[in-house]
């Protein structure tokens, strides 16, 4: 549903996107990660028309955004990192609105208003201008604004930031339940979590450049490997425990932690090893755990740091 | 008192940067030699040249928009939360208000002087001796002190942009209905009553007098008493509004 | 989820769509409108009281039908650059960004402002003009000539909204866009409203005689004195035409850069 192909873009001075490329299935959800500046909300402005690439190609929808604009923003919805809404008029006023734009007639976009109220919950709200809304409530009318007329492709620019827990979920669900409607979804964030939780495949970004892509799953793997850790009472066991483990792969003692670290190779079985040694060494242990790379390393390994340049 | 000193520093530069004080400098010139070239061969001044009967009514105006943009301000810098920043700051309560006000009478001083200059371009003499010049010079900056602080009330009450807009509609009236510009008697009938005696018409006759050495002492006594009465009423209402609580 | 796209819109659609917005903001925080009726109305009265003696005594007219259009012109042209204020605010907030990624014809932006802009134009222009006529102008064109009366300074204005959005649509605008007022205003002024051109100082009246404004109020005045307007007309179509052409493909540029730069993803 969306391919993109050496995408780039340069302003002056700064080359914001360098030679991306990646596709999304129909009906899938992509999330792109980075950190701020790495190029996510430019490839959004991209693939939505809103800015030209200086070269590349992408196809969104089947129409290219370049040659044929009016196709691809036919098919879209779009919310930015902020909420982009006319603050001076009402909720409903701002979905009637965007509806008729979208070619809606002024009572079906009227009926659809009142769905969309319906269906986020803004009942109350509605009648009351936009600038009188808090966050969450506000970020809602964004997407539903987006969803006023169904579109084939959504992109959601970091749309839980700044959200409560509660809204974020809300807004989870609200993904995935498009996404088993075959809407394909293009979302950037900065949590972790959500790109873990929603997302069939994942581009992590780097100063404009694609620095990993897959799924939750495989980049995790290639990243790291699942990890035993052995929380030992006295400092001096440190030596003594690793001593112990030493004919196992990646053994590593970490004596300001109190801990020894063992590469769980065989995953569990590697696990229940190391819980034998440990008992057999009579070694006074505190905590054994398997810990499993988390995205967090992936993030912390890739996208963190801006790339030297 | 350091405070107040940056505060005002910073109004100056956001002012040259929105060009807020070439505008209130170029606005007297401007409006001076416009009114002089449109009206001065169709309102009878007397002996009088009109450039001379005139300029009281560019100086009070300029006073008047001093104000106007005063409100624009305050009611800026109310609603954009800058005030209640400052209050978690080791800074008095009046210290942004002061900031606007010497602000505003640098702002004053300014216009009052290109407005004289241009003036006497025009061929305008201060002809009053030094203690008429004087009151020449600190009646409008009185005058635009006390309307500042009035509109500074007025914005921060409102708290929304175009709080200056409105009080552009009472300016327009007092200022064209007056002897400002123009003859009492080049109105029509039913309305010189009002033109004679309205607050403008008062000033600019005061002014008149003080820039030839010729001011009576009645009207003298009175328009010192509009000024001084404005600044301590609207004063006293200015501080009130800085110090209610939020 | 229903993948039926709407029906075909046309641009026209868009614009209406559009110039509502505009006019609903209006309608709730009436600064705007206000600008461009209640102030010229206040100006018309008070320098009508304070001139029309002199001026009868002088030229043996009182000049109110120049008055009147000028005074609807200038009003109409603060109005639009208030309107104006309000396109930062909205390019600041994403909006612009947003707008640009819906499926409508590019031109529809630029089209709104300026229907939002010729309504307003005329209503106010029409109760300015009944104003004047409360303060006994005589309206000598007849029924006739009220709607070229009318549409002049709708086309005027339709010019100078272009002009206020290429200015409004600038990273700067704010500072600018007070600027642009204050010169139209000038400008405003140094027609035949305020007084006979003659009765300017001989070398301003090249100048006065030159710029587009004179001729927009001369036809409006002709119009009202029942006069023939040829010349005039000619004169501020030609004006008006040529302000068009320079200016409207720069104000679509601005736009669309104000549009990007606004983001909005």
């Amino acid at each position: 549903m969306i391919e993109v192909s050496q995408l780039t873009k340069a302003y002056p001075g700064v080359a914001a996107l360098s030679d991306v490329s990646f596709s999304v299935p129909a009906g899938s959800v992509m999330a792109l990660l980075g950190h701020n500046g790495a190029g996510k909300s430019t490839t959004i402005q991209i693939l939505s028309t809103l800015v030209q690439p200086t070269s590349g190609r992408a196809v969104v929808a089947g129409y290219d955004v370049v040659h044929q604009p009016a196709q691809v923003r036919e098919r879209i919805g779009v919310t930015g990192q902020d909420a982009c809404l006319d603050l001076l008029l009402t909720g409903r006023e701002n979905l009637v609105l965007f509806g008729r734009l979208r070619g809606l007639r002024r009572r079906a976009a009227s009926r659809r208003a009142d769905e969309l109220i319906e269906q986020f919950d803004l009942g109350d709200a509605a009648g009351r201008p936009v600038q009188t809304y808090s966050g969450g409530m506000r970020r809602r009318i964004d997407i539903a604004a987006a969803l006023v007329a169904p579109p084939r492709v959504l992109f959601l620019d970091e749309p839980t930031t700044g959200l409560d827990p509660c809204s974020r979920r809300q807004v989870w669900a609200l993904v995935t339940e498009l996404a088993a409607r075959e809407v394909t979804v293009l979302l950037t964030t900065q949590y972790l979590e959500e790109a873990d939780v929603l997302s069939d495949s994942i581009v992590i970004l780097n100063s404009g450049r694609v620095v990993a892509s897959g799924t939750a799953e495989t980049l995790k793997q290639e990243t790291g490997h699942s990890y035993c850790e052995v929380t030992v009472g006295h400092p001096d066991d440190v030596t003594r425990l690793a001593a112990m483990l030493a004919d196992l792969d990646g053994v590593e003692a970490v004596p300001a932690n109190n801990t020894v670290s063992v590469r769980a190779v065989d995953g569990v079985g590697t696990l229940a090893e190391v819980v034998r040694r440990t008992d057999r060494s009579e070694v006074a242990v505190t905590d054994i755990s398997l810990r499993r790379p988390t995205l967090d390393d992936v993030f912390l390994h890739l996208a963190r740091e801006p790339l030297a340049r | 008192m350091t405070a107040v000193a940056a505060l005002t520093e910073r109004l100056v530069r956001v002012a040259l940067r929105d060009f807020d004080l070439l505008i209130g400098i170029a606005t007297p010139v401007a409006t001076l030699l416009g009114l002089n070239a449109a009206l001065r061969h169709i309102i009878d001044t007397g002996t009088m040249s009109y450039a001379d009967y005139v300029l009281p009514a560019i100086i009070v105006q300029a006073m008047l928009l001093g104000a106007v943009t005063t409100a624009e301000r305050a009611a800026w810098e109310q609603s954009s939360g800058f005030t209640i920043r400052l209050r978690a700051q080791p800074v008095s309560e009046l210290a942004p208000m002061t900031a606007r006000m010497l602000y505003c009478l640098i702002r004053g001083a300014l216009a009052l002087a290109a407005a004289v200059a241009t003036a006497h371009l025009l061929g305008f003499r201060l002809t009053g001796g030094i203690t008429n010049t004087t009151g020449f010079v600190v009646l409008p900056l009185i005058l635009t002190l006390a309307l500042s602080l009035g509109a500074d009330a007025t914005g921060t009450w409102l708290r929304r942009s175009g709080a200056g807009q409105l009080l552009l509609i009472p300016q327009l009236i007092l200022v064209l209905a007056s002897t400002g510009l123009a003859p009492a008697d080049s109105f029509p009938e039913w309305i010189q009553p009002f033109v004679r005696h309205q607050p403008v018409s008062q000033i600019t006759g005061t002014l008149r007098g003080l820039a030839t050495g010729n001011a009576a002492v009645s009207d003298l006594v009175i328009t010192a008493a509009w000024c001084v009465g404005l600044l301590v009423a609207l004063g006293s209402i200015a501080v009130r509004m800085q110090r209610r609580p939020r | 989820m229903s993948t039926d796209l709407p029906t075909s819109r046309s641009a026209a659609t868009a614009s209406v769509v559009l110039a509502e917005r505009i006019l609903t903001h209006w309608r709730r925080h009436p600064l705007v409108p206000l600008q461009s009726l209640l102030l010229p109305a206040l100006l018309l009265v008070t320098y009508h009281l304070m001139v029309s003696r002199s001026m009868v005594r002088l030229t043996g007219a009182d000049n109110l039908g120049a008055l009147v259009s000028m005074c609807t012109v200038a009003g109409a042209m603060m109005g639009s650059i208030g309107a104006g204020f309000q396109i930062p605010v909205d390019r600041d907030n994403g909006l612009l960004g947003r707008f640009w990624v819906q499926p409508v014809r590019r031109g529809s932006f630029l089209a709104a402002i300026l229907l939002a802009e010729a309504a307003r134009t005329a209503m106010a222009g029409s109760l300015i003009l009944l104003l004047g006529m409360a303060f006994g102008l005589r309206f000598e064109g007849g029924w006739l000539a009220v709607i070229p009366f009318l549409l002049i300074p709708v086309a005027l204005i339709a010019v100078f909204a272009t002009i206020v959005t290429m200015v409004a649509v600038h990273p700067r605008s704010t500072s600018m866009l007070t600027v642009l007022g204050a010169v139209s205003i000038g400008m405003a002024f140094c027609t035949g409203g305020v007084a006979p051109v003659e009765l300017f100082p001989g070398w301003l009246q090249p100048a006065i005689a030159v710029q587009p404004l004179t001729h927009v109020v001369d036809a409006m005045q002709a119009l009202a004195g029942g006069e023939l307007a040829g010349k005039s007309l000619l004169m501020s179509a030609a004006w008006l035409l040529g302000l068009a052409v320079l200016f409207a493909p720069l104000a679509a540029r601005g736009y669309r850069r104000a549009a990007e730069s606004g983001g909005c993803g």
